[in-house]
């Protein structure tokens, strides 16, 4: 007995990783079949949003308000007609607007003053790690912050300062390309997990096995019909 | 008056809703708490509403490469089935409950998300020994703090040798904390300085349409 | 070593890759998993509140990021449950809510805790993730007015008696990016906050580890690996552990085999110039 959910997210799965062999029926299929769906569910969560924060509210006589935004939001749609497309910038304004306050009023004091005040460490520990450290910590931040300064001369002070700066920000790139193996490596082994599945292996196998005959024979097809 | 309505009253009304949320959030009173969160709801609704742009700007585009029999047009009406058959099987009943709307997320949508990320790890497999390679002292310096800290991320590192969970931890806390708090800090400058323009009407992007927003 | 076929075709590469991934899921290894402080340091903020205490746990989930996210998301939620927490689930990207429901509370024991009494699904919220979590710390009562699954009125739900804003809660635990809850979380409310991030993000955030703004992190896989050794279940995280090394490793040998080519090319073209 077929599964066809087992059927389908395997399939799916290998069309998109046929890819690493070569660009082919399979992945343009799999590629235009996750947009639709992605529209499709984006477009369907969208509507259930404004049902349950605006309509409900609004139909039930509780906030008559929520027809300012619902007409905001109707008035984003005119962007794809040329003449009234300016209407569209009224709602894009709000948008813009509450964008920039939420994130302005906090910005100050969770990105800089703490920031600032945390790298206000004491240059002399008990232990000569620890005061490695701090030293460390203080002259490096001061040196990344000075890099993204474009003004204050050159010279050979400023200039050290700057390289100084720079090789900080390598060991800090340095880092995140570790981590961000981890999060590709992650995700790879994700789905290796589920497709060495007990219930999915069998598919995996079979269907795996139809895509690499299909693929190796794909090119050789039209070249049998090729005039010599 | 045409350009007034068109160019400046967005600007106005992005330059007060921004200055009324920051001085909101200082100033305790029940008011201005009260209108604040009415706005902060209202953006969550439009914000919903820019999420069917999506739609029809795909709609557009794939009409119009299978009505030209463009390359490839059967994988653009078969895009444009798939998302019609999916805004049909969620709209039906109670929205977004729909067993084959769920069948199709679970069995189809969720799988083909995760594949595609995972994608990536075949190319920074090979990336690894083609591109990563230590040129000048500060490849030098990424490729040393990068595979301290691969290995100390992967348990197998430690078993392997204990310095290197020790040296990549250190890697982690002292020279990328400091790079990364110059980083933060930066960007925290960058937030201020684009709202303070945007509060200013100079930062017109937002506008669009031809010109960048520069015409009304 | 121009000879050699696996650097001229990299589906051979790929290929290894795959082989690489599949030993240790298919045999595992056992390797040990060290735990890091900063999953050490969010292990023991869940462990200290006292039973029933209010927890919101917002998160991006989805199925895309589900690998690097859902780990970290089940070893917490887990946690929360077996500490006899009440935990208020939101999400903050249109699939969340919905593979809350399909995927992850299937997979966790909930030692008999009741929805609507002990945990609930309010839904997503839409919005960028600042105006979203701004308008559910500040005042969610505007932009949720029914939970997900029941479609009952806040009103009607236990869980949600006196909630109004998040200074009710005890913890705010968000998985996902960490910069907008700790401007919109952390820093009006000052609350304890926790994090499971993405893997290629926990470097990013140690600089708000080290000021305290947030209590504790997960990093991605390997920090779920740990976060449910410490919790005392085998969920993705050690189930992947051995895979991880294994790909890491073969990441780090790759990057050593390309530096010791480039050295040879290097020197070979410069003996062929002399």
């Amino acid at each position: 007995m077929i599964d066809f959910a087992i059927l389908s997210s395997v399939f799916l799965t290998l069309c998109v990783y046929s890819f690493v062999y070569k660009e082919s029926m399979f992945w343009r299929f799999a590629e235009q079949t996750f947009i639709g769906l992605a529209m499709g569910y984006t477009f369907v969560l969208a509507v259930q949003q404004i049902q349950t924060v605006a309509w409900i509210p609004l139909s039930a006589g509780k906030n008559y308000l929520f027809i300012i935004p619902l007409i905001l939001g109707f008035m984003l749609y005119a962007r794809f007609s040329k003449k009234y497309a300016w209407i569209s910038r009224w709602p894009m304004a709000v948008l813009i607007g509450l964008g920039t306050g939420i994130a302005m009023r906090t910005v100050i004091e969770a990105q800089i003053i703490q920031q600032i005040s945390a790298t206000f460490l004491p240059l002399v520990a008990p232990n000569p790690m620890r005061t490695f450290n701090n030293i460390t910590i203080v002259v490096m931040v001061f040196c990344t912050l000075y890099f993204f300064t474009f003004t204050g001369g050159t010279g050979k002070v400023p200039d050290a300062v700057r390289k100084l700066g720079r090789y900080t920000l390598m060991l800090t790139f340095g880092a995140a390309f570790g981590a961000t193996v981890l999060t590709r490596m992650t995700l790879f082994i994700g789905r290796f997990t589920y497709l060495w599945g007990t219930n999915q292996r069998p598919y995996l196998l079979a269907i795996g096995a139809m895509m690499l005959v299909v693929l190796a024979v794909y090119e050789k097809i039209p070249a049998l019909f090729k005039k010599k | 008056m045409s350009i007034f309505y068109k160019a400046q009253v967005p600007l106005y009304i992005a330059s007060f809703l921004a200055v009324f949320l920051i001085v909101e959030f200082f100033i305790d009173l029940p008011i201005l708490k009260s209108m604040s969160s009415e706005l902060q709801s209202w953006g969550v609704v439009v914000a919903a509403f820019a999420l069917g742009l999506g739609v029809i700007t795909v709609t557009r585009n794939n009409y119009g490469i299978i009505k030209r029999r463009e390359g490839n047009w059967p994988y653009f009406l078969w895009c444009l089935v798939v998302m019609f058959v999916m805004i049909g099987t969620g709209l039906i009943g109670d929205i977004g409950k729909h067993p084959s709307f769920l069948w199709l997320y679970n069995n189809a949508f969720t799988h083909l998300s995760s594949t595609m990320y995972s994608i990536l790890a075949f190319f920074i497999t090979t990336a690894a020994y083609r591109a990563f390679r230590a040129r000048n002292v500060d490849a030098a310096l990424v490729l040393i703090a990068g595979v301290f800290v691969i290995m100390t991320i992967a348990p197998i590192g430690a078993v392997i040798w204990l310095g290197f969970p020790t040296i990549g931890q250190w890697f982690l806390d002292i020279p990328n904390m400091a790079g990364m708090r110059g980083i933060i800090i930066g960007i925290g400058l960058g937030v201020l300085a684009l709202g303070v323009r945007t509060i200013l009407g100079y930062e017109r992007a937002h506008l669009g349409g031809p010109g960048g927003g520069q015409q009304a | 070593m121009s000879k050699y076929v696996i650097w001229k075709d990299h589906r051979w590469v790929y290929l290894l890759l795959i082989v690489v991934v599949s030993w240790p899921l298919l045999s595992p290894i056992g390797l040990p998993v060290p735990v890091t402080p900063s999953t050490k340091m969010a292990f023991d903020t869940v462990e200290k509140l006292p039973p029933g205490s209010l927890v919101a746990m917002s998160s991006i989930l989805s199925g895309g990021n589900w690998p690097d996210l859902g780990p970290p998301e089940v070893a917490f939620v887990q946690h929360l449950f077996k500490k006899k927490l009440k935990i208020v689930f939101i999400g903050e990207v249109d699939e969340t809510p919905t593979i809350t429901e399909t995927t992850l509370l299937p997979r966790i024991n909930k030692y008999g805790a009741q929805y609507g009494v002990d945990y609930v699904n309010l839904g997503y919220i839409a919005g960028a993730p600042d105006v979203a979590e701004a308008a559910f710390a500040t005042s969610l009562r505007k932009v949720i007015s029914v939970d997900y699954v029941t479609k009952k009125p806040l009103d009607d739900l236990p869980i949600m008696k006196g909630v109004n804003t998040l200074a009710d809660f005890k913890l705010a635990i968000h998985i996902g990016m960490a910069e907008d809850p700790v401007r919109q979380f952390y820093t009006p409310f000052k609350i304890p906050l926790l994090v499971g991030v993405y893997g290629m993000m926990g470097p990013h955030y140690i600089p708000y580890l080290d000021t305290g703004q947030l209590s504790g992190m997960i990093v991605g896989l390997r920090g779920a690996a740990e976060y449910e050794y410490l919790v005392g279940f085998v969920g993705e995280g050690l189930q992947g552990a051995d895979a991880l090394s294994m790909t890491h490793l073969l990441v780090a040998v790759f990057v050593v085999l390309g530096n010791v080519y480039y050295l040879y090319q290097t020197r070979d073209r410069t003996r062929k110039e002399k």
